[in-house]
Formats: C-alpha cells, sequence, structure tokens
C-alpha cells in the first residue's frame, strides 16, 4: 500500500503543469481552428514506435492465465502466455490445430496422448520452457502445486479427466487421462493450459501472481492498474520472431462511444464492439475501418422441454415457424451474423450444416397451435436480457413482436426483461420456464461442450431437459468414440434429432465487429482473442 | 462544544451503519454473485461451491452479523471444508474460507472479480485517482465560478451577465454523459487536442475534470454572482466606496470576502456531488478511479468491493460534512450550535 501511495506522489509531481505547455495547447487549439478540424498534423514518428492501443469495453480482473474464467480476461493474456497448440486462423475445425509450444503430437494408446515440443524456447525471465515445465502447468492447474491456488470449477471440469502429464524425455511430454478421451487435444486449447515458468509459479503466492506475469509469449509483461492500462513490451527473443510492434497497452472503455471515439482520433488502433450503427462513420472516417467475423459464440432461445407449455412438441414447433429469425437478423444486425439451425457452433467439431431451417410459416405456426390440443392462446413466458451482447435486448423484443403476429387468439407470449447478473442466477438454478435467452462460447471447439452442458437430461440445473434417452444416448456414446468417423456420425445424428425435438429457437453465430485504425493490419479471429504478433504496420 | 462534537459524531456512525446496512440488503436482494461467477450452465454443486466459499450459503442474517464483526464468533473448523465437485468430470476440491474481521474493522473479506485479494486496499489503490479528478474539478469550477459570477454582478443585466448566467444554466442543466461525449467529439475526434480517454498525464485530466466540474459551475457561478450582488449593496461597501477605495479593492476586499460564506457550505456538499457524479465521468472517460470500482463490481454482485467502496465514500462524506458543520462555529462565531 504503502509503495502505491508513493509512486503515486512520484506521478503526481511530474503531473506538472507548466504554463509554456498550456500556452502550446492553446496555441494548437487555435490553428486547429483556424485550419478546420481535419487538417491537425500528427506526429509522424515510425509506424511501429507508437504504441498499439487496444481497448476493451469489460477490465480484466487478474493476469493470472490459470486462475480466471473470462473470455475477456483470456484475451489479452494470448500475448504473454502461450499454449501448447492454437486453432487455425482463420478459424476451421477441419483444417485443425497449429503448433505453437508444441511442434507435433500424436495418439500413443486409448488413455495416452503425446506431444513433441518445440526447443530453446525460453520464458521472459530466462527459465527454460521443456517437458517439465508442461507437467508444472498441468500440476498448477490441477492444484497440485500451491494448496491456497483454488481453480474455478469449471477450469476443474474442463481439465479433470487429464490424470497427469509424464515427461518423457526433455523435449516430450505423455499426457495420461483417466479414460479414454476423443478431445484431449482440444483441452490444451482451453483456458488455463497456459504454459508458465516454474520457479516463477512456485516462488511467488497465488495473490502476488495475480498481478505479475512471466510467459513464453511474444510480448512480456510491464505493467498493470486495476480497471486501468495492462502495458506490454515487445519479446525480442520470440521463437516465432519479434513481434511488429514494439510497445502494446491494453485499455477499457466501457462506453463504446467513447472506444469508437478513441478509433477515430487515433489514440487507439484495435477497439472491440463497434455498434453495428456506427459502422459506416468509422468507414467514412479515412482513419479507421470494421473489420467483423463469425464469432465462435452461438446465440439461441432454449425452449424448456420439461414444462408446460413448451413440454408440448407442436407448440415448441409452431414458435420455431414463427420466430422468423432469418429477417431478425436483417433488421436487428444490419444483415451481419449467420444463421444456422442447430445447436453446434458452425466453428465446432461435429457441426451439421445439412439442417434446413425452420421457413418462416405464421399459417403453419397458427395450425400447429391448433393442433396441440393445449387451450387457446398458449401462454408462454419468453426471458431475455440486456447489456451482455450485442443487441441482446432488441433481439428478444424482435423474436416476441413476431411471436405475437399469429395473433392473440393463438398465442400470448409473457415478456421478462432482465439485467445480466439477475438472469443469470435465476436461469442457473433452473427457476426459467418457456422460453429462455442463452449464449454460448465453446473454447474446444468441439461439440460435446455444446450438448453435454446444455442438451442431455443428466444436465445441471435442469435436470429432465430436455428429456430424450435417445439424445442422451447419442451424447455419451460420442464422448467416448475416439474415431473420427464414428464420432461425427453420432453428432449429426444427436442434431438430427434436436431438430426435429425442438428444444430450442436455432439462432445464429454472432458478429463480432471491431474497429481498426489503417496504419493496422489486422484480421480479427473468431474466437475473440486480440493478439498483437498478429498485426502489421500497414503501408 | 465537546457535547455537540460527539453528538455530530455519534450521527455519524449512525449514518455510515445504515448505509452499510442498505447496501447490504440491497446487492442482496438484486442477484447471486455465485451465478455470475461461472457462466451458464454450470452445474448447482458448482455453485455450491463458489457460495460457500464466499459464505454466500449462509442464512442472511448470520451473513449480516459476520458481516459487522467478521468470523469473531464462528466456531473453528466451520471455514474449513471439502466439497465434491459434479457435473461432466469429478473430483476433490478443498476450499478454505479466510477469517474476515468484519465491517467495523474495515475489513469486508476478499474481493470476489479480483480473486482471493482483500476489498478494502483495492478501494484504497482506486482512491488517488478519483482524488485526482475531484481536486481537478473542484479547481476548475471554483476559480472560474469565482471569476465569472463577480463580473458578472458587477454588472448586472449587462450583456455580458446575460451570457454568463446563460453559461450558468446550462453547465447545471447539461446531464454529464453528454456533456463528456460532446467534450470528446469536439477536443478529441474533430480537433484531435485531447485525448478521449486514459489517464496518467494532464493532458488526460482535462477533458474528466470539466465534465465532472460543469454541475458544481453552474451552481456556484450562480451562487457566487447572487451573494456578492447582495454583499455589494451593503452599508460596509458604501463606505467602503465612501473613503475612496477603487472598486476592484472594495470588490476584492470587501464584497468577496463576506460572500464567500455561502460559497464555502456548498463546497461541503459538493464533495459528494463529485464523487456521485465520479461514477459516470470515470466510465465515459475510462478512468480507474473509485466511481469506475463500483460501477464494475455493481456489474459482476462483487458484494466485498462494492460494501468497501461504499462505506468508505460514505466515510469521507459524513466527515467532511462534519467539518462542515464544526467550521461554522470558528468561520462566524455569531452561529450558536445544540
Amino acid at each position: 500500500m504503502r509503495s502505491h501511495a508513493n509512486s503515486y506522489l512520484q506521478k503526481l509531481r511530474s503531473v506538472n503543469v507548466s504554463r509554456r505547455g498550456f500556452i502550446k495547447v492553446l496555441t494548437r487549439g487555435a490553428v486547429a481552428a483556424a485550419t478546420g478540424p481535419f487538417f491537425v498534423s500528427r506526429s509522424g514518428r515510425a509506424a511501429t514506435a507508437k504504441p498499439l492501443v487496444i481497448v476493451y469495453g469489460v477490465p480484466r480482473a487478474t493476469v493470472d492465465p490459470q486462475n480466471h474464467l473470462n473470455t475477456y480476461d483470456e484475451s489479452p493474456l494470448g500475448n504473454i502466455f502461450e499454449n501448447l497448440i492454437d486453432m487455425s486462423n482463420p478459424i476451421d475445425p477441419y483444417k485443425g490445430w497449429r503448433p505453437m509450444l508444441a511442434l507435433s503430437w500424436k495418439r500413443v494408446n486409448e488413455k495416452t496422448f503425446q506431444f513433441k515440443l518445440r526447443e530453446g524456447v525460453k520464458f521472459h525471465n530466462g527459465e527454460e520452457f521443456n517437458a517439465e515445465t508442461v507437467k508444472f502447468s498441468i500440476d498448477r492447474l490441477l492444484a497440485r502445486v500451491d494448496p491456497n491456488f483454488k481453480p474455478f470449477s469449471v477450469t476443474w471440469h474442463a481439465y479433470d479427466p487429464i490424470d497427469r502429464a509424464e515427461p518423457v524425455d526433455r523435449y516430450t511430454v505423455n499426457i495420461i487421462t483417466k479414460t479414454p478421451d476423443p478431445i484431449v487435444l482440444n483441452r490444451f486449447n482451453g483456458f488455463g493450459m497456459r504454459i508458465v515458468a516454474p520457479k516463477y509459479y512456485s516462488e511467488h503466492d497465488t495473490a502476488f501472481l495475480q498481478t505479475h506475469a512471466v510467459g513464453t509469449g511474444a510480448y512480456r509483461f510491464v505493467s498493470w492498474v486495476k480497471d486501468g492500462d495492462l502495458v506490454l513490451e515487445a519479446n525480442e527473443q520470440y521463437w516465432g520472431g519479434a513481434p511488429a510492434f514494439k510497445n502494446v497497452i491494453i485499455r477499457t472503455a466501457p462506453e463504446a462511444s467513447t472506444r469508437v471515439s478513441a478509433l477515430l482520433s487515433g489514440e487507439a488502433d484495435v477497439v472491440i464492439g463497434v455498434p453495428a450503427e456506427q459502422a459506416d462513420s468509422v468507414n467514412r472516417s479515412g482513419r479507421a475501418r470494421v473489420e467483423h467475423v463469425h464469432s465462435n459464440r452461438l446465440g439461441f432461445w432454449r425452449m424448456y422441454a420439461h414444462v408446460p407449455p413448451t413440454d408440448n412438441l407442436k407448440v415448441r414447433e409452431a414458435i420455431n415457424y414463427a420466430a422468423n429469425i432469418g429477417e431478425l437478423l436483417t433488421t436487428v444486425y444490419n444483415g451481419l451474423g449467420e444463421r444456422i439451425s442447430t445447436v453446434v457452433g458452425k466453428y465446432h467439431y461435429g457441426y451439421e450444416p445439412g439442417l434446413a431451417f425452420y421457413p418462416y410459416d405464421p399459417e403453419k405456426a397458427r395450425g400447429l397451435l391448433k393442433e396441440s390440443g393445449l387451450p387457446l392462446p398458449v401462454t408462454v413466458n419468453f426471458h431475455y436480457i440486456q447489456g451482455r451482447y450485442t443487441k441482446d435486448k432488441d433481439m428478444g423484443e424482435g423474436i416476441i413482436s413476431e411471436l405475437n403476429k399469429l395473433g392473440p387468439q393463438y398465442l400470448k407470449v409473457v415478456p421478462h426483461l432482465y439485467e445480466a447478473g439477475r438472469f443469470y442466477s435465476l436461469a442457473n438454478y433452473g427457476k426459467l420456464d418457456g422460453i429462455t435467452f442463452a449464449s454460448w462460447g465453446n473454447w474446444m471447439f468441439d461439440a460435446d461442450i455444446d450438448l453435454s452442458p446444455n442438451f442431455h437430461t443428466k444436465t445441471e440445473p435442469t435436470p429432465d431437459y430436455p428429456n430424450n434417452p435417445a439424445l442422451d444416448r447419442l451424447i455419451d456414446e460420442a464422448r467416448q468414440t475416439v474415431d473420427d468417423k464414428k464420432r461425427r456420425a453420432l453428432y449429426a445424428q444427436a442434431q438430427r434429432l434436436i431438430w426435429a425435438d425442438s428444444p430450442a429457437i436455432f439462432g445464429m453465430q454472432v458478429e463480432d465487429m471491431y474497429g481498426v485504425s489503417n496504419r493496422v493490419n489486422w484480421k480479427p479471429r473468431a474466437d475473440e482473442m486480440i493478439w498483437a504478433r498478429e498485426m502489421t504496420p500497414r503501408g | 462544544m465537546l457535547g455537540y462534537t460527539l453528538s455530530r459524531l455519534a450521527q455519524a456512525v449512525m449514518v455510515v451503519a445504515g448505509v452499510l446496512v442498505t447496501v447490504f440488503v440491497i446487492l442482496h436482494l438484486t442477484g447471486d454473485p455465485a451465478a455470475m461467477l461461472l457462466p451458464p450452465g454450470a452445474s448447482e454443486k458448482d455453485l455450491a461451491v463458489v457460495r460457500h466459499k464466499y459464505g454466500l450459503d449462509r442464512p442472511l442474517p448470520v451473513q449480516l452479523l459476520r458481516f459487522f464483526i467478521g468470523d469473531a464468533f464462528t466456531p473453528p473448523g466451520r471455514e474449513q471444508s471439502t466439497v465434491r465437485l459434479t457435473g461432466y468430470g469429478t473430483g476433490e476440491i478443498q476450499s478454505t474460507l479466510r477469517r474476515v474481521r468484519g465491517a467495523i474493522f474495515g475489513d469486508f473479506g476478499n474481493s470476489i472479480r479480483f480473486t482471493d485479494q482483500p476489498a478494502m486496499p483495492i478501494v484504497l489503490q482506486r482512491f488517488p485517482y478519483t482524488v485526482q479528478l475531484m481536486v481537478a474539478a473542484a479547481a476548475y469550477s471554483t476559480v472560474l465560478s469565482l471569476v465569472l459570477g463577480t463580473v458578472s454582478a458587477v454588472r448586472p443585466y449587462s450583456l455580458l451577465d446575460q451570457g454568463v448566467r446563460t453559461f450558468a444554466i446550462l453547465n447545471q442543466s447539461i446531464p454529464n454523459f453528454w456533456l463528456a461525449l460532446v467534450l470528446i467529439l469536439i477536443f478529441a475526434v474533430h480537433l484531435g487536442l485531447l485525448p478521449s480517454m486514459g489517464y496518467g498525464s494532464w493532458k488526460d485530466v482535462i477533458l474528466p475534470a470539466v465534465t465532472l466540474g460543469s454541475q458544481s459551475l453552474g451552481r456556484n457561478t450562480r451562487l457566487v454572482r447572487s451573494s456578492v450582488l447582495e454583499s455589494l449593496g451593503q452599508d460596509y461597501v458604501r463606505t467602503a466606496r465612501a473613503k475612496g477605495l477603487p472598486e476592484r479593492g472594495v470588490v476584492a476586499k470587501h464584497v468577496l470576502k463576506n460572500a464567500m460564506i455561502p460559497v464555502v457550505t456548498v463546497w461541503g456538499l459538493d464533495v459528494g456531488n463529485l464523487f456521485g457524479g465520479a461514477v459516470i465521468t470515470e466510465s465515459i472517460f475510462g478512468w480507474p478511479g473509485t466511481g469506475r470500482l463500483i460501477v464494475e463490481s455493481v456489474t459482476f454482485r462483487d458484494f466485498p468491493t462494492v460494501a468497501s467502496a461504499v462505506f468508505f465514500i460514505a466515510l469521507v462524506f459524513v466527515i467532511m460534512n462534519m467539518l462542515v458543520d464544526l467550521s461554522y462555529m470558528w468561520l462566524d462565531p455569531r452561529v450558536k450550535l445544540g
């Protein structure tokens, strides 16, 4: 605390408003006013000497890569730390994984998976990367290093199938799983599976490591102020070659309009979450552009098939025929975002592209409601949220108004709008019924993580949803099937079953909108990771 | 005097305790922080682990008591437990609860967002940033309101006066968040003179300070104007003028000094207003102060951090008001107390 106060005092001393500085600003102001707003000269230093500024909307809570579970924590930390593997970029599960700290991998037997590691890699503090390092990182993640280190239970779930890591030689490591595990490789792309420096991470305690970071990545950690700037500098010894930009500042502006302003004034180089309606003005500015990508994140609306009235198949079908998702994507998202007709993400292993969209057919929907055997109008609750994802509220209201178009004599939709915190506390207890907002990311790019937690009957918190034993059998079997072809076939079958059973209003791959300065070349990734080493100066 | 001070102190303690109870109740009514920590689809068992880890599984009155006096009466052993996890994997996880000393000692437990870090130091770390912003805003609004208010009062109903009054009313009535966006648009996007966000250099503080100070600038300008105007009609001003003092001397030495009393009173209240305004201003300009911390912590249902921050701000506010009240006796001996 004291050292912080001292550094603050030093900062105050350096914040010295000199008269000359003030006059300089005034003069520049006068010149700017006289010459017009767009002729202000900007310092023309070397393109890469000026720090690269990346602006997020949500601040990070820690710089410990193994002790968090949020995408906005994970995304910036990918500059400092690395995994053994990375999904191909642009992301495509059919192209598979690409090597990072691991050079190659193979399955040795049903329970053993082997990695050959990259040689000659050093951590930022000089420690050497090798098989022991991998073992240490996995042990730490599984809470076997520091008894005070408590991994989040979600990480615990994701990595519990891993029994242990066994170094074979200096640069070869075996991963032993408790049971045959078809997606053991995918787990190494997960949150927490970053490789950390053993000496540094065993010498310091958990609290200290939340504010200090030592990895192998293209950038080394310089400083971090909570809710303020995370400052990085280039790792000139990086195995993939020194990155183009030497200094990176990662900041946070919760306000979307502040982020866009910072981009347009040249203070920011990459900003997340540009509102669709501001995309035009960004593109016309001549200083920046909007780059968008179909996100790995999947949006759909669950229909609880274990409580009335959505336990009735005809009611669920009617809602899918009347929701008019295709039209809503055009109006609410300005045509961005891609409609899909399943609940497995487009980028995920096992995605079944052959399913038709439910067409917009209000007549058929009315017919189905009449056939349902329920007294008309059918009353259904619609639970949706605001402020967590792009246009979440607008999309919810769009669906409600489309459903209401069936007419009050057929369907009565009761809207329930929540702020995200309240919503998840109800949804996670299984206290909701009817139609419910859902948004699902998936760091393993595998159908199992889409289907098991959401559509298996044993799923908590709603253990009897969606109550389809045939689907349960398919999910269980696919989870233990190592054979690629057989596994894909099982998932295709499962998704056809889900389509026919209609336990959700099938939605879309969400669209991520990034504002990118014209001094930077960069194509955004679908997994929400923003890595400065993938950026280069333009022109 | 001593009796009055003591009774004011007792009142202050009551106010802070009331604030704490209110915060506790409101936060617990609005949602479960355990659910916020885990993604949707997290199992009930996992939620139970998180709830247990942060003591959220105890009855509300027990949580309130623990909130105030900490674990003083918690039987040893209760804070240690092992919970078996289920879901799509099985395993055991040891969950150790830190003994908290309670709100009365300023210990609100560990932050939920900043895992396992004590909440109060996080608030204290951020406070200097807010102070920096508040001091800048207060300086801006005080100096400008004194100048404008006086100038305006000396030439009442002139064109200058009309201009100043319009400016004051605009400052008071334009909402902070809108003013902030307009300032960013003009000075950052179009003129490129000042940064739209960030902190650290003196340039960074200008736009947030102007935004934050705008309300009190408007109010204080009007206050100074009416106060100076009133003083200008007093007998001692006429006397000063009669003895041949130049007008500038009259205003500076006799009028302003006497006009200051109501202004000083409002300064005390301004501390609270600036804290309130800082919540919005800091969020827009990405300023890492206490206001931002509160907003982010509320979104995360980070009870301990919100409680620490609100407790701290309430404490500062109550102390400021107490000092203002006590200073009356010193400023103006005619003020009788009790």
